[in-house]
């Protein structure tokens, strides 16, 4: 376990939606896809609410905390997202950045009793008009945006030994 | 305590058998040793798993750590992705094992193999800036995707039975 970083406490700030098309996202991966050349495969990209860290507000080993450190690290820029996709229906599905700060009181993935706080936290979220669809989206829809993602994206570092994490985190 | 080594001779051998629905999905001899067996540790599941001792048939040379690498998927937990994927179900283990050896049929050699985080195994190609995969969802459904960093992603629904056009399909694709 490795202590969290003071840019990544909310600290009474609120977030913000404006990303700039350049602004890195990080997540990260497990070495079941630790990739064999130079690109992650789809079977890596989850969607919908895709979690990433926005790069502004955090550096790319802080998608390792508080206890994935043995996972690697992967980014894209904000405007990799996907242009707007037309289902079979008709329906205009568009991928958007949002900026979803997570509290403290938040339960963590996989971290039983424990919370994170974790201001940089983001989600690529799919809307129809103004609605965020969390389920019924088409399997083409989402496997046609992973691929692409998938094309997007980059291989910051496969393994960061725990060390370099750990002196990472407490810089500030 | 540590099992006595097996003579050679006389290695059991082992076939799985996938049963999907009541109808027989899979009867694939896999390239177990009692040792994996051990390792693996089946988990409780709701599958029809049988275990039967028939002739062992390796599957050796450039498909055998494809086949050893998916059956390991057993072994994966809930949210094994650092987020919160579903493990992927021995339907869809299976159903790549049985893609595997049509692949192997048709000299197609994959890239590698890997469990998905939407729920699910995959099979994947990588050549150049070339992408293409087999991905089989927990859910049953089966999707193929092309992509090549320029052009705008393909994806296909396969049909297990009728699996041989999309392996023509990714074929035609990597080499064009």
């Amino acid at each position: 376990m490795i202590s969290i970083p003071d840019r990544l406490l909310i600290n009474g700030r609120e977030p913000y939606q404006e990303f700039e098309p350049e602004e890195p996202l990080y997540f990260r991966f497990s070495s079941e896809h630790f990739p064999d050349e130079t690109r992650l495969p789809v079977a890596a990209i989850r969607f919908p609410d895709f979690s990433v860290n926005r790069g502004k507000e955090s550096q790319p080993t802080d998608v390792l905390i508080p206890h994935w450190v043995e996972f690697g690290i992967a980014e894209f820029e904000v405007r990799a997202i996907p242009l707007p996709y037309l289902s079979g229906d008709g329906r205009k599905f568009e991928f958007k950045v949002v900026h979803d700060p997570i509290d403290a009181k938040h339960p963590y993935y996989g971290a039983a009793n424990q919370s994170f706080e974790n201001y940089a936290h983001s989600e690529i979220r799919a809307f129809v008009g103004t609605e965020h669809q969390k389920k019924k989206i088409p399997e083409f829809i989402k496997k046609q945006f992973r691929l692409k993602m998938s094309d997007n994206t980059k291989i910051v570092v496969l393994l960061c030994p725990a060390p370099i994490v750990e002196t990472l985190s407490s810089q500030d | 305590m540590i099992p006595a080594p097996i003579p050679p001779d006389n290695r059991p051998s082992i076939t799985f058998s996938v049963v999907d629905q009541g109808t027989p999905f899979i009867d694939q001899e896999t390239p177990f040793s009692a040792l994996d067996l051990l390792l693996f540790q089946l988990p409780p599941s709701n599958e029809d798993v049988s275990v039967t001792n028939v002739p062992l048939s390796t599957s050796r040379g450039k498909f055998q750590p494809f086949h050893r690498k998916l059956w390991s998927f057993f072994r994966l937990k809930e949210g094994w992705d650092g987020y919160n994927a579903e493990r992927p179900s021995i339907l869809t283990i299976g159903r790549a094992v049985t893609t595997l050896t049509k692949l192997k049929e048709l000299g197609l050699v994959p890239t590698n193999v890997s469990p998905s985080v939407e729920g699910g195994t995959s099979i994947y190609f990588i050549k150049g800036d070339k992408f293409a995969d087999f991905e089989f969802f927990n859910s049953g459904d089966i999707l193929a995707g092309l992509s090549d960093r320029v052009n705008e992603p393909v994806v296909l629904e396969v049909d297990i039975e009728n699996i041989e056009a999309t392996i023509e399909r990714i074929r035609q694709f990597l080499n064009d």
